[in-house]
């Protein structure tokens, strides 16, 4: 398998740290995405689509280009999301795992990639459980969908105590001050302007 | 553009029930009652004792299978004509017997609503919920057009801007109890205010 070459997987901060100056994480939906990605200013590269079995190239590119790369594991193609789809994307050496299933996030730790749980929302009347699901999983990260609403329901839910990523509709220059402002450290979009976005 | 049957309107505003007994409605004018998260005993025995509009969020009723005898037993024996599913099929099947379906849209990100619209079922009787309804006006106008009629938003609205900002992209919007009292001079005023898109035409087609 490729991706084999020696890497070791950053820290959570580490992986946080480099949201400094540029704050949105580019979210890879297609192949065009992915080489624009590559050649712009996004620090960390989040795989939402396809072949979850044929990454090797892919991360190695994503090295090579000394950015990082983030797999949601729900939603690329080929792979089932369980303990072995765990250890697969953990082998090809990517720096964070994503995925809803708070039960695999231990796992996630275990293999020592950073682990991203996404908090879905949808009804108010989930929000409590869902916050409790997260603290008992204990993500390193938590991202918040959609994210563009992150500023208006932030006073409805307690302050994490890891960091807040947020995505979903995150369109313009405004939303993500927006949701900067409201305390997520970034924001994920497949907006390709907004992957130059500049935080200082 | 397709919309609801003509027999069937969707009211402005839906309060949501998970209560065994029938609410109070806060005087909004075109309100009515959303029953989701209920035991279907409990459902049987408000929604026979309500009169005002009733919708039904489907494949949350504990005890209730949204199949072709669950559709028939909540449109003819607890005559709710509005039911939101998940299921297409059952969607079909809600339309065919003369009722509205809302097919029920989570729309976390535009990736993934692009992906749903291409799949949805687009007929007479067949509209749409998007969940959270907080996000519809962060849509894009194109996106906005693509969702079939009439349109629910669905899902964190809590605040007099956010409920307005949604119902004039939506046919109607669900708010809880507490919410929709809170707001009720508001909505009542937004929604006899002769701009009001709907005022006059219940369900945009």
């Amino acid at each position: 398998m490729a991706g084999d070459r020696p890497h070791r997987a950053p820290s959570p901060s580490a992986f946080i740290a480099c949201l400094a100056d540029a704050p949105c994480c580019a979210a890879i939906v297609s192949d065009r995405h992915l080489e624009a990605a590559i050649e712009g200013r996004a620090p960390i590269l989040f795989v939402l689509r396809g072949n979850g079995l044929e990454l090797g190239p892919v991360v190695n590119r994503v090295h090579d280009a000394g950015k990082m790369i983030a797999v949601h594991l729900d939603l690329v193609a080929g792979l089932r999301d369980d303990p072995v789809g765990v250890e697969w994307l953990a082998r090809y050496g990517v720096d964070a795992i994503i995925t809803s299933r708070g039960r695999l996030i231990p796992l996630i730790r275990q293999a020592g990639v950073v682990a991203i749980e996404r908090l879905l929302l949808s009804r108010r009347s989930h929000l409590d459980a869902a916050v409790t699901a997260l603290s008992r999983s204990n993500p390193d990260i938590v991202e918040v969908l959609p994210g563009v609403i992150l500023p208006s329901i932030a006073p409805m839910i307690p302050r994490f105590a890891v960091p807040v990523l947020a995505g979903g509709f995150v369109r313009t220059p405004a939303d993500v001050r927006a949701i900067l402002a409201a305390g997520a450290v970034g924001v994920t979009t497949s907006s390709r302007a907004l992957w130059e976005f500049d935080a200082l | 553009m397709l919309s609801s049957p003509p027999d069937v309107r969707l009211p402005r505003v839906l309060v949501a029930s998970s209560a065994h007994d029938p609410l109070r409605l806060p005087p909004i004018g075109d309100v009515g009652v959303l029953y989701r998260d209920i035991d279907l005993p409990a459902l049987l025995h408000s929604a026979l004792a309500t009169s005002a509009p009733k919708a039904v969020d489907l494949d949350t009723i504990r005890g209730l299978y949204a199949d072709d005898d669950g559709v028939a037993f909540v449109m003819d024996r607890l005559a709710i004509p509005i039911m939101i599913t998940r299921r297409p099929q059952a969607a079909q099947r809600v339309a065919e017997i003369g009722g509205l379906a809302l097919l029920h849209m989570l729309a976390f990100d535009s990736t993934g609503v692009a992906r749903a619209l291409d799949g949805l079922p687009r007929r007479l009787g067949i509209g749409a919920v998007v969940s959270p309804g907080l996000v519809l006006p962060h849509m894009l106008p194109s996106e906005v057009r693509r969702l079939p009629r009439p349109l629910l938003a669905y899902g964190l609205i809590m605040e007099a801007r956010d409920a307005v900002a949604c119902l004039s992209l939506a046919d109607g919007v669900v708010l809880g109890l507490d919410v929709a009292t809170a707001l009720a001079p508001t909505l009542a005023q937004v929604l006899r205010d002769p701009a009001d898109p709907r005022r006059n035409h219940p369900t945009r087609s």
